[in-house]
């Protein structure tokens, strides 16, 4: 084979195959599986076809690329043959999965991603800048021509003339958006062509410098002025969580078109308007907050010599540990909670949707799982050469943890626990059963995030790169088998 | 601590990776005060030793020790007392010159802003510019400016001059590092891991030689320049063949005999001058040749 081709192949063939892999895994799932499945081939779209540019930015070797004696556009057919190959092989899987329901879904948002990713890699200079910006502008095109339709329509007293609606939606899948992916494939196109290597060592896409000095300046003051070694520290991690503010400004933005949207259309049902991309972001910006932490250091290239920096690396640990939990308690919990009740107030989110009180909700079901993504993703930050790396073997730590819970139980809704369960609880014994599930659960769950904490330490105090998978198989392992140590126990006790 | 205290003592150190042994046995010991020069061809364990130095990386075996501390016990401690500039330097690029000495700064209890003035005017640094902005050689400046202003007993450097241009690389070299540890005699060490060993000639008072992981030669640099000779002789006829122990390198070029002695140079030229031959000279080998002869 062509090594050049062999070097392409190389660097969609991770992504590719844990895409895969996922998707057969997930549909092997009880209940949940097949959506699951149809989440990871979008998440698996994406990716792969910013990877074809983005591995290039992150190996440093566009440059190379670029020098050798080829025309460029025989590279750019090379490239896009083989992302087309990989979504194509990525919608087969789903038809073989899911059936034909989902095949029409998932074939846009892979040829929006084929026709968009490259441009917005070659722009941002890096694959998740690529993510980034290429998700939300479909997004915000199609929200703002709804809000357009929705103004022609002028729809009063409660009701949208449903026919219009339905020639908005048209427009818009049939005419606009292949229109703005063939414009923008085109200028992906044109920018490979002419595309100039500027010598900066991946620029990104960051936020206006005045605004990071404001966050900065806001974080600054609530530490003493004599700890300005602390001060240069959080102010320098927050620096590193750029992708989070861009996600979080892009969310803002396309959940105020949606919320105008919603209201304007008076939409008895706000799945798309305003609980999708809710629902889209409480899912990536977890990630997107712990894989930015150490591994955007490495992208850097200040990693090594910013631990000799006189300042001991558990403490320069613990700040990187408390600006990501701070960050994800402030954009991952408190930023959705607010426009959940944002949502509430204005009628968009009914009692069917939300029915136990909101803070409890938050506090119980959504806050910790939360929170528990982003350790994983911090853990995953520690080892990984790049962000990407690390916000995708954090997604493939979580989709496996969620694959086993739901293996576990369909284990257990098969067994006779169940069963004895309430024939125990109903004899008296609740409160036993409770601290039962407590131990059986809470232990694993501490024991997860001790090694979690404690492994990451160890991969951020050092450069050595050795035994990540050996440590990634107890850190994952150890909980699960800790578990049914306990189930087991719990058995012969009784 | 006493003065007698080794800047750097490192005992039998051993770094593995894998089944591979970046560093295999490694021992040497650097006085304080001293410019100590490590080289060695690439992959032999430079960068591993010197990242074993900082904490970077954990030795399979042996110790590591930095003004007699261990620098996984006593980290703090030995970090405030040195100063890195790694072989790949990189900064944050959202933050200009002056920011990024502002925040290495902040690590530091003691920091030289006449010196920093200095340097900034003498590389013609902007402070102003953003750190993105820098060619690869102006980073190395910003990053040798922050290593020198903390004003560190222990000044590590990585391959310090790659990427800078040749005025720039002399001034560094002999006025910098010189100032640098005339500014302070006895008690400044440097301890630099460099290819370009011609650049440190007259700086360097010990070097070591690391191939393979070990030690494969170890010396003060005037007892090297005293054991390492360069002879010449001339002859009237062809050159007669001499076998003296201690001989690294013969060769004959038509009338002229070229000879790389260790530490044998007198009884070589005591044998030469039994031939009579028309003209002998000796000269001290460079640290270069040395390192050259001495991995052949």
């Amino acid at each position: 084979m062509n090594p050049r081709i062999a070097k392409d192949i190389r660097l969609i063939a991770l992504t590719w195959a844990i895409t895969i892999a996922l998707m057969i895994a997930a549909s092997a799932l009880p209940q949940i599986g097949k959506g699951w499945a149809v989440a990871i081939a979008i998440f698996g779209c994406l990716t792969l076809a910013a990877s074809i540019f983005g591995g290039e930015f992150s190996h440093g070797t566009i440059s190379q690329l670029l020098a050798q004696p080829i025309d460029r556009r025989r590279i750019w057919r090379e490239k896009m043959t083989l992302v087309a190959l990989g979504l194509a092989s990525v919608i087969l899987t789903v038809v073989a999965i899911e059936g034909t329901p989902w095949f029409g879904f998932v074939g846009i948002v892979a040829a929006c991603a084929f026709c968009t990713l490259p441009f917005f890699t070659l722009v941002g200079r890096n694959t998740l800048s690529g993510i980034i910006l290429s998700v939300p502008i479909p997004g915000i095109i199609f929200l703002i021509g709804a809000l357009l339709a929705l103004w022609l329509l002028r729809p009063s007293a409660g009701t949208v003339n449903e026919d219009r609606l339905q020639f908005w939606m048209n427009s818009y899948f049939y005419i606009v958006l292949p229109a703005y992916c063939a414009v923008v494939f085109y200028l992906g196109y044109r920018r490979f062509v002419n595309f100039e290597v500027a010598g900066r060592e991946q620029p990104g896409v960051r936020l206006p410098g005045s605004v990071q000095a404001r966050v900065e300046r806001v974080a600054s003051n609530l530490i003493p002025a004599k700890y300005r070694h602390v001060r240069a520290l959080v102010a320098k991690e927050l620096h590193l969580q750029h992708n989070t503010m861009i996600l979080f400004l892009i969310f803002t933005a396309l959940q105020l078109l949606g919320l105008i949207c919603a209201k304007l259309a008076h939409v008895e049902d706000a799945d798309l308007f305003f609980i999708v991309p809710l629902f889209m972001y409480v899912g990536i910006i977890p990630l997107v907050i712990g894989s930015s932490a150490i591994a955007e250091e490495n992208n850097l290239g200040t990693r090594a010599w910013h631990l000799t920096l006189p300042c001991s690396v558990a403490f320069q640990w613990f700040t990187k540990l408390s600006v990501v939990l701070i960050a994800a308690t402030v954009f991952g919990v408190a930023a959705p909670l607010f426009w959940v009740v944002i949502g509430r107030s204005i009628g968009l989110l009914g009692s069917d949707s939300f029915s136990p009180p909101l803070a409890l909700f938050f506090c119980l079901v959504f806050c910790p799982p939360a929170l528990l993504v982003t350790f994983i993703a911090f853990y995953a930050s520690s080892f990984s050469r790049d962000t990407l790396r690390a916000l995708l073997t954090a997604f493939a730590i979580c989709a496996g943890i969620v694959f086993m819970v739901a293996l576990g139980g369909g284990l257990f809704e098969s067994s006779s626990l169940p069963q004895r369960i309430s024939q125990y609880s109903a004899a008296g014994g609740a409160i036993r059963v409770l601290t039962t599930g407590w131990v059986l659960v809470g232990l694993p769950l501490s024991c997860f995030l001790f090694l979690l904490l404690r492994s990451s330490f160890k991969h951020f105090a050092s450069l050595d790169r050795r035994r990540i998978w050996p440590n990634l198989l107890t850190v994952v392992l150890s909980p699960i088998l800790l578990f049914f140590l306990l189930l087991t126990l719990a058995f012969l006790i009784r | 601590m006493s003065t007698e205290t080794p800047a750097i003592e490192i005992h039998q150190l051993a770094r593995k990776y894998g089944n591979t042994d970046a560093v295999n046995g490694l021992t040497l010991s650097v006085r304080a005060g001293q410019c100590y020069g490590f080289f060695g061809r690439n992959g032999a364990g430079k960068t591993t030793t010197i990242r074993c130095l900082l904490n970077l990386l954990k030795p399979t075996s042996g110790s590591v020790r930095v003004f007699g501390l261990d620098p996984a016990r006593d980290e703090v401690a030995v970090k405030r007392r040195l100063a890195y500039v790694p072989d790949q330097v990189a900064f944050y690029p959202w933050m200009t010159v002056a920011q990024t000495l502002e925040y290495l700064a902040s690590f530091r209890d003691r920091w030289n802003q006449q010196t920093q003035r200095e340097l900034l005017d003498r590389f013609r640094l902007d402070p102003a510019k953003k750190v993105d902005g820098l060619s690869k050689g102006q980073k190395t400046q910003l990053a040798l400016i922050g290593a020198i202003c903390p004003e560190p007993d222990l000044l590590i450097l990585d391959e310090p001059t790659s990427g800078l241009d040749p005025i720039v690389r002399r001034e560094f070299i002999q006025t910098i590092i010189g100032a640098y540890q005339e500014t302070a005699p006895g008690r400044r060490t440097v301890f630099v891991s460099t290819h370009l060993i011609s650049e440190f000639e007259g700086l360097i008072d010990q070097f070591t030689i690391i191939e393979n992981g070990r030690a494969a030669l170890t010396l003060e640099a005037d007892a090297a320049r005293e054991k390492y000779k360069k002879i010449r002789a001339r002859f009237a006829g062809e050159p007669p063949r001499i076998d003296v122990p201690g001989i690294l390198n013969l060769r004959r070029v038509g009338r002229d005999l070229e000879i790389v002695a260790n530490g044998a140079s007198d009884e070589i030229i005591h044998r030469l001058n039994a031939h009579a031959p028309e003209s002998v000279s000796t000269e001290a080998l460079t640290l270069e040749d040395i390192f050259l002869v001495s991995l052949k």
